[in-house]
C-alpha cells in the first residue's frame, strides 16, 4: 500500500516540473508560477493548442523518463496538470 | 441506396448513432426532434444562416433543414457577418436538443440594405464560403441533390455501409468533413462520431472508445500522431485532405499509424479523386490519384498543366452577398481547379501544386514550394519557408521573396540564408529578397497567408528603395 503522505509529496514535486513543462510549450509568455493546476490544458484553459499538446506530452515523456501506453493517452489522465500529476506520480512510486 | 434527402432519416438503422464528445444521438430521436423543430420553427425562409460546428445540435438541425429541402448558409461559430441573402439567423443556446427543443435555438430576423430576393424560388440550397486560399472567400451553392450525389459517391469509393464507423475530426462547415464524412455516412447509414477541437488525446480517445473503420484527417493531424509515435489501440483506414505528405512522412505515418488515403477535392466540386484504395503502400505513397465515378481530369495539353475538372455533382456557381449569380458553373462544361497537375497512364495523374505558385524563371517552369523545400533542407535553422511571386520582373522572370522563420535570429540572418543558398542552388531558384519574420501570417485554415506577405514584401521592399 502506497503511503499517502509520500504520494501528495511526490505529487507536488511533479506538478512543479510538469507546470514547467507546459510554460516552455505554450506559446504565450506566462511563467510556471501563474499556471493554475487545475484548469483545462487545453485552449480553453491554460492554452496548449493542437500543436504544442504533442509537443509537451513528448517533453513530459522525456523528463520524468516515462512512456505513456496508447491507453494513458485520454481526456482524463490529460485533463488538467493535476490529473497529470497524479498519473505521473502513481507510476513513479 | 437512397440519396433522397427526404427519405434520408428513414433509413438509418436502429443501430445507427451520431455522437460528439459529449452525447449521441439515435435515427428515432432525431425524427423525434424534427417533429419538434416543425412546430419551433418559422415557416417561409428564404434562407437560413446556420453556425455549423461539430456537435449533435448542429449535426441534427443540418438534417433537418435538408430532410425539409430548406435553404441555409453554411457559416462559422466565428462568423461576425450575416450574408444579405440570409433572412433568418439560428443560433443555439447551449443546451442541447435532448434536452429542451424550443430553450436550444434562438431565431432571430436579419435584414440587410440589400433586398435578397433571388433565392426565393430555389428550395434545397445549401450554400458554403470558399477557403479563400487564392483570394477572398466566394458563396458557394449548390442543389442539394448534386451535393448528396457527390457524398454517394464518397460512400461507395469507400464502400460504406450501415456496419461502417467513422470519426471526423475535421469542422464539417467546410467541403471536407461535411462532403466526405458526414454526408457520405448519412446516406449509407454509418455511425458517425463529430470531434470539435482535435487534438492527440482526444482523437486517441475517440479512436479508443469509437472503434471507427474511417477517420479523416488533415496533414497536420497526421504529422502530430507520427510525433507522437504510439499504437493506436484501433486502426481505422485514415482519408487525407489538404496538402499532401512528402513520401518520408507518408511512409512513416504508414508505418508507425495505419494505413492512410489521399483525396482531393475542392469546396466547388466536391470530392474529385482519391489515391487508390485498394492499391500497394508504393500507389498511395507516390502521390497519384485516382477520379471517383463520373469525374474526368485532362490538361489542355500535353501532360503537364492546370488540371481541368468535369463532375456531374458538382456546385451551381459562386453568388454575392445578396445572392445573385456571380459566375454560373456548366455541368458539361471542364472547370478550371487552378491547380497544376499531371496526367499518368492508366487514367491517373498527381497534383502538384497552386497554379499560382508556379513561376517561369529563365524558361523553366518553377514550382515555389520546390523552391521552399531547396531552402529548408539547406539551412539547418530555418524552420519554416514561405516564397512569395513578387510583381516586379528581372532578367530570370518574377522576382521572388521568400520569407523564413529561424530558430534564432541572433545565429543567422537573412543575407547568411541567401549567401548559402547562392553557394549551393541553381541560380534560377533562389529568390531575389531574403526577410527573416517571427512568425508567419496564417490563413483561418492554417495554410501560410500568402497574400499577406506579397504585401509584407511589396512594404518592405518599397521602404528599402526610399531609404536608397
Amino acid at each position: 500500500m502506497i503511503d499517502k503522505t509520500v504520494l501528495e509529496q511526490k505529487t507536488d514535486e511533479v506538478m512543479s516540473t510538469l507546470k514547467m513543462i507546459a510554460a516552455e510549450n505554450l506559446e504565450t509568455d506566462v511563467s510556471a508560477d501563474d499556471i493554475d493546476e487545475n484548469a483545462s490544458l487545453y485552449e480553453d484553459g491554460i492554452g496548449l493548442d493542437s500543436i504544442n499538446v504533442v509537443s509537451f506530452i513528448v517533453a513530459v515523456e522525456e523528463k520524468f523518463e516515462l512512456s505513456f501506453d496508447g491507453d494513458d493517452i485520454n481526456t482524463s489522465v490529460f485533463s488538467n496538470l493535476k490529473s497529470l500529476a497524479e498519473y505521473i506520480s502513481a507510476r513513479k512510486v | 441506396m437512397s440519396h433522397s434527402a427526404r427519405e434520408i432519416i428513414n433509413h438509418l438503422g436502429k443501430d445507427w448513432v451520431c455522437r460528439d464528445s459529449k452525447t449521441a444521438v439515435s435515427a428515432e430521436q432525431i425524427l423525434n426532434i424534427f417533429e419538434s423543430l416543425d412546430k419551433v420553427l418559422p415557416k417561409k425562409v428564404q434562407c437560413y444562416f446556420f453556425p455549423v460546428s461539430n456537435s449533435i445540435n448542429s449535426a441534427v438541425l443540418f438534417l433537418y433543414f435538408i430532410s425539409r429541402n430548406i435553404n441555409f448558409f453554411i457559416g462559422k461559430e466565428t462568423e461576425k457577418e450575416v450574408p444579405g441573402f440570409c433572412d433568418k439567423v439560428i443560433r443555439f443556446s447551449g443546451s442541447t436538443f435532448q434536452d429542451e427543443i424550443p430553450d436550444a435555438i434562438e431565431v432571430s430576423d436579419h435584414h440587410d440594405e440589400v433586398n435578397a430576393q433571388v433565392l426565393i424560388p430555389d428550395h434545397g440550397i445549401v450554400i458554403l464560403k470558399s477557403s479563400g486560399t487564392t483570394g477572398s472567400p466566394k458563396f458557394v451553392k449548390y442543389q442539394l441533390p448534386a451535393m448528396m450525389l457527390n457524398a454517394g459517391k464518397v460512400a461507395n469509393t469507400f464502400s460504406m455501409g450501415p456496419e461502417t464507423r467513422i470519426l471526423v475530426p475535421v469542422p464539417i462547415n467546410h467541403m471536407f468533413g461535411l462532403g466526405v464524412g458526414f454526408l457520405p455516412a448519412i446516406i449509407a447509414g454509418s455511425s458517425i462520431y463529430l470531434l470539435g477541437n482535435s487534438n492527440v488525446v482526444n482523437i486517441n480517445e475517440a479512436i479508443k472508445s469509437f472503434k471507427p473503420d474511417l477517420a479523416l484527417i488533415v496533414p497536420t493531424i497526421g504529422k502530430m500522431l507520427i510525433k507522437l509515435n504510439k499504437n493506436l489501440p484501433f486502426k481505422p483506414l485514415f482519408i487525407c485532405a489538404g496538402d499532401k505528405l512528402g513520401q518520408d512522412l507518408y511512409l512513416e505515418f504508414e508505418r508507425n499509424v495505419a494505413k492512410m488515403i489521399n483525396l482531393y477535392g475542392c469546396t466547388e466540386l466536391g470530392t474529385i479523386a482519391t489515391s487508390p484504395v485498394n492499391g500497394t503502400i508504393e500507389e498511395r505513397m507516390d502521390g497519384s490519384m485516382q477520379a471517383i465515378e463520373n469525374v474526368e481530369i485532362m490538361v489542355e495539353n500535353g501532360t503537364k498543366g492546370e488540371l481541368l475538372c468535369k463532375q456531374d455533382a458538382g456546385f451551381d456557381g459562386y453568388i454575392d452577398s445578396s445572392g445573385r449569380n456571380v459566375t454560373i458553373y456548366e455541368r458539361d462544361s471542364w472547370y478550371r481547379t487552378k491547380d497544376m497537375g499531371q496526367i499518368h497512364p492508366q487514367n491517373k495523374f498527381s497534383v502538384l501544386d497552386r497554379v499560382d505558385q508556379f513561376v517561369n524563371r529563365s524558361g523553366f517552369l518553377t514550382s515555389v514550394k520546390e523552391i521552399e523545400s531547396a531552402i529548408e533542407g539547406l539551412v539547418e535553422e530555418v524552420e519554416q519557408v514561405i516564397v512569395v511571386i513578387d510583381e516586379a520582373e528581372n532578367v530570370l522572370g518574377k522576382s521572388l521573396t521568400v520569407f523564413c522563420k529561424v530558430t534564432d535570429q541572433d545565429i543567422i540572418d537573412a543575407d547568411r540564408i541567401k549567401r548559402i543558398c547562392l553557394q549551393s542552388m541553381e541560380r534560377h531558384l533562389v529568390p531575389e529578397q531574403f526577410f527573416l519574420l517571427e512568425q508567419l501570417p496564417l490563413l483561418g485554415n492554417g495554410k501560410p497567408d500568402r497574400l499577406s506577405l506579397k504585401r509584407i514584401s511589396h512594404d518592405r521592399q518599397n521602404s528599402i528603395r526610399t531609404e536608397n
